[in-house]
C-alpha cells in the first residue's frame, strides 16, 4: 500500500520508468500489471509531489514523447510511395488506418493512466462547454489554442492531427476520393472497404472530443472534395443518360443512382452528412436538368391517366419523377402539380360531355364525377402518395369541373343535377338498392365541391318537401342519413330548415293521433280515412298563394272538424290548405272493374262532380269549383290524359285562359286501364312572367326562377355578414371586408365582388355604414 | 255513388295570427322566432297578455324579470296571460 502523502519526488528518474511504460503503452506492447499499477503511482505521485507538483512537468514531457512518437509513425506511413500520384492502392491508406488503430488505442489507455493527472490538473483548467458554447467574459481563449487543457487522450489525438494528418492532407484526400469513385462503379471487397471506412472515420473521431467544429477536419480532408468530385460525376451521368433516352430511362437511372449514391454514403461517410450526399446528387443529377423534364410531364400525365396497357409502367415512371422531384421543393413540382390539374380537369370535361339518356343526366353527372373523382384519387395515391399537393390539384379540378357553366346560358347544373340524384336514390322505388347508403355518402363527395350550395340547397328542400309530404321516403333513417351528411359538410345553418321539416312530420303524427282521439271521444268519427299534415308556413319550400276551392262536400266536414280541433288546440294559429298537396284516394264505382285513384283534392272534387249528371259544361264546373286560372288546366289536364274525362271543344290551353261557353266535359264511363291503381299528378306550372298565379307543386320549378330567389337569400345573407362583421370591427378598408365576407360566405355560395360591393352600397343606402370622411376605401359601423 | 272517397290526406300551413308584424320588444317578426332561439315554430311560440299585446314568449317573460312591476311594455296595464 502506498502512501498517498505528498513527498519529495525525483522527477528525471520516475519520468524515465515511466517513459518506457508509456512508449510500451502507445505502441500497444504487453504492459505487465504490477508495472502499470506502480506507474499509476507514479503519475500521481508527480501531480502530488513536495514541496511543489510536478504536474506541469509531466504534462510537457508526454507532449514531447508522443510528438516525437507520432514523427515516427508519419515515416511509418508514409513509407516510400510519391505522395502525388493519387493511387489509392498504393498501400498508403492501408499503413496510415494500420498506425491510426495502434495509435487511437494506445492513446485511450495511456489516458486510463493518465486519469489522475486528468482528473486534478486538466479538469480545473478546463472551461465547461456551457461556457464555450455561449461564451463568458472569463475565457476568450479557445480551448483547443491552450495545450495544457486538453486531456493527455485528447492532447494525443490533438498531436496526431498535428504532426500526422496535416502533412498527409492532400495525399489522403486525394486517395480517398478515388476510392470512393471507384466504390461508386464496384463495391471494393470488405478489406479494403474497411480500410476505407476506417479511414474516413479517422478523421471524425480524431476530433470528436472538440465542441467547436468537430468535424471540421473530416469535412475539409473528405466530405467537401468527395463532393465536388461527385458533382461532376453526377452530372456527366446524367447528362449522358438524357442524351442517350427519354424521360423514362432517365428517371429510372437517375433514381437508381440516387439510390447507389445514397447507400454509399451511409457505407463509407459520417452520418451526419447523408443530407449533403443527397443534396449533391439532387443538385448536379436532377435540379440542373429541370427544364427537360418538366416539358415531358404534361405527356408523362396523359399516359399514366390513360386507359391502355402501357399506363402501368407511365405510373411507374411519374413515380419516379415524382420521387426525383419532390426533394427539390414545391417550385419543382409546380410544373408537376399543374399537369396534374389540367389532365384531371380535361379527362372530367371529357366524362361530363360523354353522350348520355337526357332523363339520366343526374346519375350521369354524378357517377361522372365520382369515377372522376375515384381514378384520379387512387392515381394520385399510388404515384404521389396521397400528396397534400397532388390532393389539393384533384380538389381543384374537381371543383373546376363540377362547377363548370353551360355555355349556352352560363348557370351550372351540378346543383340541381345532384338534387335530383339524391330525390332519386331516397324516393321509393320497386326494387330497393341495397347500396343506397353507399351512394348517398359518394354524392357528398361530388357535393363538397359545389360552389352554389345554397341553390343545391334549395332544390334538395324542394325535393325533400315533395318525398315528406307524399309520403314518397324509402326509408326516414336514409332521410335523416342524407341530412345529417349534409350537415357535417355545411354546419348546422344550411341544414335547420330541413331538420324543421322533419320535425313538423313527427309532429304532425302526434297531432293526428290527438285529432282521431277527439272524433271519437265526440262521436264524430267518419266514414273516410282522414289524415293531415300540418307544417310550419316558412319552413317549407312551399307556394306561398293558396289557390281557392270549394272542396267538396265529402271532404269538407273532415277538414272542418279538423279545423275547429285545431283552433282549440292553438291559440293564435291560423291554418291554410294547400290543395294541391292534398291527395284523396277514390274508389270508382261506374266501371266494370274497381280502380283506386290518388288525386289531389281539386282532382278529386272534379270527379266527385259528376254524381249526379254526366256532362258538365265546361266553363260551370270550373266557376262551380272556383278553380282559377291555370290551377284549372293543371289539375284538369291529368285527368283528361288518363282518360278519366273526355272533353269535347276547347277547354283552354296551359297558356292561355280561355275556356269556350260551349266546350264540355263528360265522365268517361268506359274508363279502362291495366293498371288497377291510378296516380294523378298536378302539372307544374307553367312559366308564367309574372309568377302571380298559385304557385305550383315545386316538381321542377324553372330554374330561373330558382336563380333569383337564391339571388335575393344571397343579398340577404351578403348584407348580414357585412353588418355582422363592421359592428365587431367598426372600421374596416374595402379590401378587408370583401375578404372576411368571403370568407365566411365560402361554406354555402362563393360570392361575386360584384354582389358584395352593390350590398355594401345598400347598406350605406339604409345607413348600416358609411364610408369614412377621411379615407375613401375605408367604411365605418354607425351604431 | 259513382265515386267515393276511401281517405283524404290533407296538407296544411299554420303561422302565427297576430294583431302586428313584429314582436314589440325584440322587433323581430312574428313568423321568426325570438334572438335567443334558433328556430321558429313550436319551440319558440308567442303569448297574449289580457291587453291584446302580443310578444315572444321569451321575449316577454325575459321583460317580466327585469321589471319591478308586472306591466306590458306596450301599454303599462298591468300584465296578465290572455290564456283564453
Amino acid at each position: 500500500m502506498m502512501s498517498l502523502k505528498p513527498r519529495n519526488v525525483d522527477f528525471t528518474e520516475t519520468w524515465a520508468h515511466l517513459k518506457e511504460t508509456v512508449a510500451g503503452v502507445v505502441g500497444l506492447r504487453a504492459v505487465e500489471r504490477s508495472v502499470w499499477n506502480t506507474r499509476f503511482s507514479d503519475v500521481y505521485a508527480l501531480c502530488v509531489a513536495h514541496p511543489e507538483p510536478l504536474a506541469d512537468k509531466l504534462y510537457d514531457e508526454t507532449r514531447n514523447f508522443l510528438e516525437e512518437h507520432v514523427q515516427g509513425l508519419l515515416q511509418r506511413v508514409r513509407g516510400t510511395v510519391a505522395l502525388d500520384n493519387n493511387d489509392h492502392n498504393d498501400g498508403l491508406l492501408t499503413r496510415y488506418v494500420t498506425a491510426w488503430r495502434e495509435y487511437s488505442q494506445g492513446v485511450a489507455y495511456l489516458n486510463s493512466l493518465y486519469s489522475y493527472l486528468n482528473l486534478q490538473h486538466v479538469k480545473r483548467q478546463k472551461v465547461s462547454d456551457a461556457e464555450i458554447i455561449y461564451g463568458s467574459s472569463a475565457t476568450v481563449t479557445c480551448p483547443e489554442h491552450d495545450a495544457r487543457q486538453l486531456e493527455v487522450g485528447e492532447l494525443g489525438l490533438e498531436i496526431w492531427e498535428r504532426v500526422l494528418v496535416k502533412p498527409l492532407t492532400s495525399a489522403l484526400t486525394g486517395r480517398i476520393v478515388n476510392a470512393l469513385a471507384a466504390a461508386r462503379e464496384s463495391p471494393p471487397d470488405p478489406a479494403h472497404a474497411s480500410i476505407l471506412r476506417e479511414a474516413i472515420h479517422s478523421t471524425v473521431q480524431v476530433r470528436a472530443f472538440r465542441v467547436r467544429a468537430p468535424l471540421q477536419l473530416y469535412q475539409q480532408l473528405v466530405l467537401e472534395p468527395y463532393l465536388t468530385a461527385a458533382a461532376a460525376a453526377h452530372a456527366k451521368l446524367a447528362a449522358e443518360l438524357l442524351a442517350s433516352g427519354d424521360v423514362a430511362h432517365y428517371t429510372k437511372h437517375a433514381l437508381a443512382g440516387l439510390d447507389r449514391e445514397i447507400s454509399l454514403g451511409a457505407r463509407f461517410l459520417d452520418s451526419s452528412s447523408a443530407e449533403a450526399v443527397r443534396g449533391c446528387y439532387e443538385r448536379a443529377a436532377v435540379a440542373a436538368h429541370l427544364p427537360a423534364l418538366h416539358a415531358t410531364v404534361h405527356q408523362l400525365m396523359k399516359d399514366a391517366a390513360a386507359d391502355l396497357p402501357s399506363a402501368s409502367e407511365r405510373r411507374v415512371d411519374l413515380r419516379r419523377m415524382y420521387t426525383l422531384l419532390r426533394p427539390l421543393g414545391a417550385n419543382a413540382l409546380r410544373p408537376l402539380v399543374d399537369a396534374a390539374h389540367a389532365q384531371a380537369a380535361a379527362d372530367g370535361q371529357a366524362l361530363l360531355a360523354l353522350s348520355h339518356n337526357k332523363d339520366e343526366a343526374h346519375t350521369h353527372f354524378v357517377n361522372a364525377m365520382l369515377s372522376l373523382h375515384g381514378k384520379y384519387s387512387k392515381l394520385f395515391g399510388e404515384v404521389f402518395g396521397g400528396a397534400q399537393a397532388f390532393v389539393g390539384a384533384l380538389d381543384k379540378a374537381c371543383s373546376a369541373v363540377v362547377n363548370s357553366r353551360l355555355p349556352s346560358d352560363g348557370s351550372a347544373r351540378a346543383p340541381e343535377l345532384l338534387a335530383r340524384y339524391c330525390d332519386a336514390l331516397l324516393r321509393k322505388r320497386a326494387g330497393g338498392d341495397a347500396d343506397v347508403d353507399d351512394k348517398l355518402a359518394a354524392a357528398i363527395v361530388v357535393f363538397k365541391y359545389v360552389d352554389d350550395k345554397d341553390v343545391f340547397q334549395k332544390y334538395y328542400a324542394r325535393a325533400l318537401a315533395r318525398r315528406l309530404i307524399h309520403q314518397l321516403s324509402a326509408s326516414m333513417e336514409q332521410e335523416e342519413a342524407m341530412i345529417n351528411r349534409l350537415k357535417a359538410a355545411c354546419g348546422y345553418e344550411f341544414t335547420n330548415k330541413l331538420h324543421r321539416m322533419f320535425t313538423d312530420v313527427a309532429v304532425s303524427a302526434d297531432l293526428n293521433a290527438k285529432f282521431q282521439q277527439h272524433l271519437r271521444d265526440n262521436n264524430l268519427a267518419t266514414s273516410t280515412g282522414f289524415f293531415i299534415q300540418v307544417l310550419q308556413a316558412g319552413a317549407w319550400p312551399l307556394g306561398g298563394a293558396m289557390a281557392p276551392l270549394a272542396p267538396p262536400q265529402q271532404l269538407e266536414r273532415p277538414a272542418r272538424l279538423f279545423e275547429a280541433f285545431y283552433r282549440a288546440s292553438f291559440n293564435g294559429r291560423r291554418l291554410a290548405w294547400l290543395h294541391h298537396l292534398c291527395t284523396g284516394d277514390l274508389r270508382t264505382r261506374y266501371t266494370p272493374r274497381l280502380y283506386h285513384i290518388s288525386a289531389t283534392t281539386p282532382q278529386c272534387a272534379l270527379l266527385l262532380s259528376f254524381e249526379t249528371v254526366d256532362v258538365w259544361n265546361a266553363r260551370e264546373l270550373r266557376d262551380s269549383l272556383q278553380l282559377a286560372g291555370d290551377a284549372w288546366h293543371r289539375h284538369l289536364r291529368p285527368l283528361l290524359d288518363a282518360g278519366l274525362l273526355i272533353a269535347t271543344g276547347d277547354v283552354g290551353s296551359e297558356t292561355e285562359d280561355d275556356t269556350s261557353a260551349d266546350a264540355t266535359i263528360a265522365l268517361n264511363l268506359a274508363f279502362s286501364c291495366k293498371r288497377t291503381k291510378v296516380r294523378l299528378t298536378c302539372a307544374n306550372a307553367p312559366n308564367h312572367p309574372g309568377g302571380s298565379s298559385s304557385s305550383n307543386s315545386g316538381t321542377a320549378a324553372e330554374p330561373g326562377e330558382t336563380a333569383a330567389h337564391c339571388d335575393d337569400d344571397r343579398k340577404m345573407y351578403l348584407q348580414a355578414a357585412i353588418v355582422r362583421i363592421m359592428k365587431q370591427r367598426k372600421v374596416l378598408r374595402h379590401t378587408e371586408l370583401i375578404q372576411e365576407v368571403v370568407s365566411q360566405a365560402r361554406g354555402s355560395f362563393a360570392p361575386s365582388v360584384a354582389m358584395i360591393k352593390k350590398c355594401i352600397e345598400a347598406l350605406i343606402d339604409k345607413q348600416y355604414l358609411e364610408r369614412a370622411p377621411a379615407a375613401l376605401d375605408t367604411y365605418s359601423y354607425l351604431a | 255513388m259513382k265515386v267515393t272517397v276511401k281517405s283524404w290526406t290533407g296538407v296544411a300551413t299554420w303561422r302565427w295570427v297576430a294583431n302586428d308584424d313584429n314582436c314589440g320588444i325584440c322587433r323581430m317578426p312574428f313568423d321568426s322566432c325570438c334572438p335567443d332561439c334558433k328556430l321558429p315554430g313550436d319551440d319558440c311560440p308567442l303569448v297574449w297578455g289580457a291587453c291584446s299585446h302580443c310578444f315572444h314568449i321569451h321575449c316577454i317573460v325575459k321583460w317580466l324579470h327585469s321589471q319591478p312591476q308586472q306591466q306590458c311594455p306596450m301599454c303599462r296595464q298591468d300584465w296578465k296571460f290572455n290564456n283564453k
